[in-house]
């Protein structure tokens, strides 16, 4: 019995939440009273296995193959099958991440195993884990039990874990040298590239008012425009908004999107799902306006009114300027 | 968001009568409250799996207007079947089980691909997530159980020969294009196209296809139990506790503003 960790990393640099995931696993193999190792894939990782080997860990394995250099779901699921099938945790742990999302399924198929993904909290009945998944964007928990032997496949949410809690030890680096098959390998990735230069930067800004699906058509973007310029904030929107082409792409907050902390953010009729929240809730003061009161945007919010926009946008564009009067 | 058919129509724990008290929508009700959205031949419809024929390949999957469904794969868990979805393709296929709540993505990804097996398509679509449980992961999966490719999180389609080169949405605004060969399964990212609504034509129209109805014994499928049980559903602690304003908007909007002047200090 033991839980691994697969880590994620790409072009030599870490994903940030491949230090949450860790974090938790070094919790989860604590509780469950197991050792824990962990496993990075990719041609020439040495260094960042050398790095993960600082981390309280009993091995990490340094899953080395060329034809693993470029991110494919076919290499990672091959090389990531045999390496479980060698190790056979108990509980495999991964981050919650897009490449996670396309691969981790298949792996697990493979074992007649479901990704019980996206878990943002878990908790131990005498070393058996139970996971907790967020259903209906958010509106419920859900307690999802792992049932029959391992391995069970966990994949954690962005922020549910704190990478700061990573404990530090000294774990034997042990490479793990898969067979693959270059023919086996369909997927041809090219290299990622953005659309175009991002004319907005987010991320900077200090005060962010950001519209959702209650505003409902195009034609009334310039009522949350004009508390935008009241506040002197940025505007930004959450998916569908961008999908629709009502703002543009680069406006858009979320996982998809950009991942903001201003010292205000102002929600304007966005019900909070978990995509746009995880792009957000890192923000100093959350101000949530919407119709529903029991939208998920009033879980993270600071203050919230629950009423109709096209009323209390305006209103609050009148106290805003009175205020700053 | 897009959505893929998803294990379990009614939440354990939860009666059904609460659910609509609780504000939510299953995907059942939405595509009887938004009416299921279906888009131009070439795209992908929420809530829906289809299995798309090329015929002709290498006129481009991406020109919206070209080319025909030749199959549309629906599951709906209670009674029911999307007439907007059948309406813009030749004929569907519903799956009904009584036990398909009880099955996991697994489970039900089986289903799926022994009906889909069956039909021996070049390319099966389905959405990303579902809006009720979010697994994310039929499409992944019944790619495993097909033994053809997959890619995920895709915002466009060119055919290429024999093969596809799509784009894929990566994280932080970056993305990728993929090539994969035929057959091979997608996950639809939104945003890829505009959804439309049906016309009254359409729905009409539905009501003449082919609507073959399979149940798990007709699939050849037993349904194995679940390894990952829902032992609960209950409404998240709240963690943070926001200050609501009340009263009618211009009173809540002062009262707003004065806490972000001298308790928040951010005007």
């Amino acid at each position: 019995m033991s839980i691994l960790a697969i880590l994620e990393h790409s072009g030599g640099q870490w994903h940030r939440m491949s230090w949450e995931a860790l974090a938790a696993a070094q919790q989860f193999a604590a509780a469950m009273g197991v050792p824990l190792n962990i496993a990075v894939a990719g041609a020439g990782v040495s260094a960042l296995a050398a790095e993960a080997a600082t981390k309280n860990a009993a091995k990490v394995y340094a899953v080395e193959h060329p034809l693993l250099g470029d991110y494919t779901a076919d290499g990672y699921t091959a090389a990531l099958e045999a390496l479980v099938r060698n190790v056979n945790p108990a509980l495999v742990v991964l981050p919650h991440t897009y490449r996670t999302r396309d691969f981790a399924p298949k792996l697990a198929t493979r074992f007649a195993r479901v990704l019980i993904g996206d878990v943002v909290a878990a908790r131990f009945d005498g070393g058996s884990p139970v996971f907790v998944r967020q259903l209906f964007q958010g509106k419920l928990n859900a307690d999802v039990r792992p049932v029959g032997d391992g391995p069970h496949f966990v994949s954690l949410q962005a922020g549910a874990w704190r990478a700061d809690t990573v404990e530090s030890g000294a774990a034997v680096v042990e490479t793990f040298s898969p067979q693959l098959d270059a023919a086996a390998i369909r997927q041809r990735p090219e290299p990622p590239f953005r659309e175009a230069a991002r004319g907005v930067d987010l991320t900077t800004a200090e005060r962010i008012v950001s519209v959702g699906r209650g505003i409902k058509e195009k034609e009334n973007i310039p009522v949350v425009q004009a508390l935008a310029e009241a506040l002197g904030a940025e505007l930004a929107a959450s998916r569908p908004i961008c999908d629709a082409g009502w703002l543009p792409m680069e406006r858009q907050v979320g996982s998809s999107g950009q991942t903001v902390s201003p010292k205000l953010y102002l929600a304007v009729g966005i019900s909070g799902a978990i995509q746009h929240l995880v792009g957000m809730k890192g923000a100093k003061t959350i101000v949530a306006i919407n119709k529903d009161a029991d939208a998920p945007i009033f879980e993270v919010a600071d203050y919230g009114i629950v009423g109709d926009l096209f009323e209390v946008v305006p209103a609050l564009v009148e106290e805003v300027k009175k205020a700053k009067a | 968001m897009q959505q893929e058919p998803s294990a379990g129509g009614e939440v354990t724990g939860v009666a059904e009568d609460d659910l609509p008290a609780r504000g939510l929508r299953t995907c059942f009700d939405q595509h009887s409250v938004d009416g299921c959205r279906v888009r131009e031949p070439g795209a992908v419809g929420r809530n829906n799996l289809f299995g798309w024929h090329i015929d002709g390949i290498g006129e481009g999957a991406s020109d919206p207007h070209g080319r025909r469904f030749g199959l549309a794969l629906v599951l709906v868990r209670r009674a029911g079947i999307d007439k907007l979805g059948i309406s813009s393709a030749d004929r569907a296929l519903h799956i009904e089980e009584n036990h398909l709540p009880a099955l996991d993505t697994l489970g039900v990804a089986r289903m799926l691909a022994a009906a889909v097996a069956a039909e021996k398509p070049d390319l099966v679509l389905t959405g990303l997530q579902s809006d009720d449980l979010g697994a994310g992961q039929t499409g992944v999966v019944m790619a495993e159980l097909l033994g053809v490719p997959h890619a995920t999180i895709i915002m466009h389609v060119e055919v290429e020969g024999a093969a596809l080169r799509v784009k894929r949405e990566l994280e932080d605004g970056w993305f990728q294009n993929i090539g994969l060969p035929l057959p091979a399964v997608l996950t639809i990212q939104s945003g890829i196209n505009k959804l439309r609504y049906a016309t009254l034509m359409g729905i009409k129209r539905a009501k003449t296809k082919e609507i073959k109805r399979l149940t798990a014994t007709d699939l050849g499928v037993a349904p194995a139990p679940s390894v990952a049980v829902i032992e609960k559903v209950y409404p998240p602690a709240k963690t943070k506790q926001a200050q609501i304003f009340e009263g009618d908007a211009r009173s809540a909007a002062a009262k707003l503003v004065e806490k972000l002047k001298y308790e928040a200090r951010i005007l």
